[in-house]
């Protein structure tokens, strides 16, 4: 049984194309070694995970989402024997302690509220990069190919 | 008005039932009466002829069976007429009467006993002068005797007839009296009866104007809150993209400066540039600041389950005091506490109420002088009701006094021209908590010397 080390995967699900395309700048500029994808919403999330073998090492998530909010797609992920070991960390511009108090309940690893300048999007993101791709240890499952 | 009316009709009624009844049992007591009387006057009657009877046999026979009625009748006649006497119902004209009904009576059976004496034993008839003249005594004593009793018989006949007239008369009258009576009262019970019903009517069709009316009312207000609260936060998203372009923009330029150090032209151009984008996200900026305020200002009409529990006045001071710390180095401030440590509120709004006014406190320091804030706590008696008085004093740069109400309506600066971060907001969001906890908040100042802001909370029904 060998354990390979893949490329990081973060998947960012956010419905706003502004916001893909600030943190896609941000990550950049931070140069984070990693795969960065984008979903528009929770049910392409879950598409997502469902269709594609390589498990992501962190997701990033929105709350305000059409079709499937950001906790609705947080309990699903966290009640998933095959997910839930994954760091979620909720990224949104809610700061309504009942929407913190949520999420960590149903599992969620962080909670950022987005940044209101570009400068501290760039401090933020290289925080999350620091943190959960260069220094956390993440489950890997063993390669079964 | 129209119950008492009622009332009234109602006891008048029933009095004149009570009256008319009254009458009835007497005028039928009263026959009765009569006929008792009448029939008396007739035992005495017979029993004074039973006397006369019996001394008829006796004079026959010799007998002395025959002398009893007399006997009886002495006794009787007394007992009767004193019967009839004792009646104090009786009219006063009957009494002669009576008297000499009583007197003759005496005389008649004396003149019996007269005669039967003056027999003697074995004298058989003819009878003596004497013994004539006594029997011819007894009879007209008889006689009259008997006209009197006629006499009273007939007089007490007449008032019987009248009686008897009279009840008649009433007797026929009564059923249609009560009737009408009955008619009246029913009738009079069904009017004010439905006049209740009406004004029933009436209260219940105001009352649901009311309600509705209210209930339009709630709706409204609850639906302009709404509104505030959405919009407000609609209009967030929209200013942080605003600011994050800018910002992101700002940072390009930045660069581009720094790549082109050497070249002045371009140099004094990107600084231009660089200025425009630093004010557009300084407004910006700006204007997210006064919809977060407004925001916390709409939410205070939003949400209604915070429930009242004991807070510790010291320890929410020093979290507000910790949240405003690079105020507090800017201002130099320090702040002291003194008085009743514990109040009774919503945690959550007095923790903004206290935010709110330390932040106005600092923001309004003196720039000459350090900032101290002194905040007291006690008991204050006003009209009779007891309030706990919280006072915070600062010696910031203060107001003119004639200011003193509108400071606390909603986006009302006063120093416009200090180009500070205060927009209005918060001393409206203070107003606010505090009415929401039925209390009352005044500030008063002195400028160039401070400001002291004074709230009144009702007392808690519980010892906190």
């Amino acid at each position: 049984m060998s354990y390979k080390k893949k490329t990081n995967l973060v998947i960012f699900a956010d419905d706003d194309a502004d916001d893909r395309l600030l943190l896609q700048e941000a990550f950049e500029e931070n140069d984070i070694k990693c795969q960065l994808e984008f979903v528009e919403d929770g049910v392409e999330l879950l598409g997502y995970l469902q269709n594609n073998a390589t498990i992501p090492s962190l997701i990033l998530l929105d709350i305000n989402m059409p079709r499937k909010d950001g906790t609705q797609i947080l309990k699903e992920i966290k009640s998933n024997v095959h997910w839930k070991h994954i760091p979620v960390v909720m990224f949104t511009t809610s700061q309504s302690p009942e929407d913190i108090r949520k999420c960590y309940d149903l599992g969620a690893n962080s909670f950022i509220v987005k940044p209101s300048s570009f400068e501290n999007l760039i401090n933020v993101t290289n925080t999350i990069g620091q943190y959960w791709i260069e220094t956390v240890s993440l489950y890997a499952e063993p390669n079964v190919y | 008005m129209l119950f008492a009316v009622v009332l009234a009709f109602l006891i008048t009624v029933a009095a004149l039932a009570y009256i008319k009844l009254v009458s009835l049992v007497d005028t039928n007591e009263r026959t009765n009466r009569n006929t008792e009387f009448v029939l008396k006057l007739e035992e005495i009657m017979s029993y004074l002829k039973d006397a006369e009877t019996g001394s008829r046999g006796f004079l026959l026979t010799s007998d002395t069976l025959f002398l009893r009625p007399q006997k009886l009748a002495g006794k009787q006649v007394a007992n009767l007429v004193l019967d009839l006497r004792s009646d104090t119902k009786n009219i006063d004209e009957q009494i002669p009467y009576l008297d000499s009904i009583q007197n003759m009576s005496t005389r008649k059976i004396n003149n019996i006993w007269q005669l039967v004496h003056s027999i003697k034993p074995g004298q058989v008839n003819p009878l003596t002068d004497n013994q004539k003249q006594m029997i011819e005594n007894g009879r007209l004593l008889m006689d009259s005797i008997r006209a009197t009793i006629q006499n009273l018989k007939k007089m007490e006949q007449n008032r019987l007839n009248f009686n008897i007239e009279k009840q008649k008369k009433s007797t026929a009258d009564s059923p249609r009296f009560f009737l009408i009576i009955i008619i009246l009262a029913v009738a009079v019970i069904i009017m004010t009866m439905f006049g209740i019903y009406q004004q029933l009517l009436l209260v219940n069709k105001a009352r649901k104007n009311l309600e509705q009316k209210i209930n339009e009312l709630d709706h409204a207000n609850r639906e302009l809150d709404q509104y505030a609260f959405t919009l407000s936060h609609h209009l967030q998203e929209p200013l942080r993209k605003i600011r994050m372009f800018s910002s992101r923009y700002e940072n390009k330029l930045k660069k581009r400066e720094v790549a082109h150090d050497n070249d002045k032209a371009k140099n004094t151009e990107g600084v231009a540039e660089l200025e425009t984008i630093r004010k557009i996200n300084a407004l910006a900026t700006d204007s997210q600041q006064l919809l977060n305020e407004f925001l916390a200002f709409a939410n205070l009409g939003q949400k209604d389950k915070t429930e009242p529990v004991r807070i510790h006045l010291p320890d929410l001071l020093h979290r507000v005091w910790l949240a405003q710390k690079e105020m507090v180095k800017t201002a130099q401030a320090n702040y002291t506490f003194e008085g009743i440590e514990n109040i009774v509120g919503s945690e959550s709004r007095i923790e903004l109420l206290f935010n709110q006014l330390i932040d106005n406190a600092l923001k309004f320091h003196h720039p000459e002088r350090p900032l101290s804030i002194h905040i007291e706590s006690g008991q204050e008696l006003v009209e009779n009701t007891l309030f706990h008085a919280i006072t915070i004093r600062d010696n910031g740069i203060g107001f003119e006094p004639e200011y003193a109400q509108k400071i606390f309506l909603l986006f009302q600066k006063l120093n416009a021209k200090t180009n500070d971060s205060g927009l209005g907001v918060g001393l409206a969001i203070c107003r606010k908590i505090v009415e929401l906890h039925n209390g009352s908040i005044v500030a008063t100042s002195q400028p160039d010397f401070g400001t002291t802001i004074k709230i009144l909370l009702p007392m808690p029904t519980f010892h906190a």
